[in-house]
């Protein structure tokens, strides 16, 4: 029998992890987006917010955490089903490029967001 | 002993809250997952800005696809959204408690419930969240 930090151990435990930094984040992220705009909501409204490094960094971390989150959780589920280990494995792989795929987008699309902001900010 | 008679099954045999609250997480979380990648794919059109060199083009793409988004079925998606995430942040906080302090039973019992008022207490003050579906208070 393989040990328990080898068979699961460390995705268990940054579920758990990921999951109260995201019920904080999460929390301040629909704060900032519902209550610190007006409708309707439009890029100008958010271009403050995102000129700020902190919230800048605030999205990243929640963006790492949800996608990890997002695809730990999905590929929990389809574990339950008691796939063969081949396909356990090649699923894992599978979610594991899509996720860091997605995070490096999303770090690309909040650079831009940021940088968008910020030459707006200038041009004021 | 009775055979599991699959994912439905198990829930048919076991049908109790706790089940039931397990089989909500894993739908909420799924529907959020796909939410997740929808949400980054959507915030990408600023991106547009690359293209042609002006960063007014990706920024007007952006005001388009969030207007899309203010319609009523935007906004009743949005509310479904936000049950969603109450029910899956405090269930799974419920879980990261019982997991890493050991609570007793009838903690566990209380804190289920505490959970379902959040949703019941997030459905019912929708109307500050959503004036736009729901008509605006006072």
């Amino acid at each position: 029998m393989r040990p328990a930090y080898r068979e699961g151990l460390w995705p268990w435990l940054f579920q758990r992890v990921t999951a109260v930094i995201l019920a904080v984040g999460l929390l301040l992220h629909f704060v900032a987006v519902h209550f610190m705009v007006k409708r309707p909501l439009s890029f100008d409204q958010i271009r403050e917010r995102l000129a700020t490094p902190t919230w800048a960094i605030i999205d990243g971390i929640l963006l790492v955490c949800a996608v990890y989150h997002g695809l730990n959780g999905v590929l929990g589920i389809y574990q339950d089903f008691n796939p063969r280990p081949g396909m356990r494995r090649f699923v894992g792989a599978l979610f594991g490029v899509v996720g860091l795929l997605t995070v490096a987008s999303g770090i690309y699309v909040l650079a831009h967001h940021v940088q968008a902001a910020q030459y707006l900010a200038l041009r004021k | 002993m009775r055979q599991s008679g699959g994912f439905f099954g198990d829930l048919r045999l076991n049908l109790n809250p706790g089940h039931l609250g397990y089989y909500a997480m894993r739908l909420t979380g799924i529907a959020l997952a796909v939410y997740v990648f929808a949400h980054i794919y959507s915030l990408h059109f600023v991106t547009e800005t690359a293209k042609t060199n002006n960063p007014w083009d990706g920024i007007n793409a952006w005001n388009k696809m969030v207007g899309a988004y203010d319609s009523v079925i935007g906004h009743v998606i949005e509310y479904l959204l936000l049950l969603a995430v109450v029910f899956h942040m405090f269930n799974g906080l419920r879980l990261v408690f019982i997991d890493w302090f050991e609570l007793s039973k009838r903690a566990n019992r209380m804190l289920y419930l505490t959970v379902l008022c959040m949703v019941a207490v997030c459905a019912i003050a929708a109307p500050v969240f959503f004036p736009e579906i729901f008509g605006r208070v006072g």
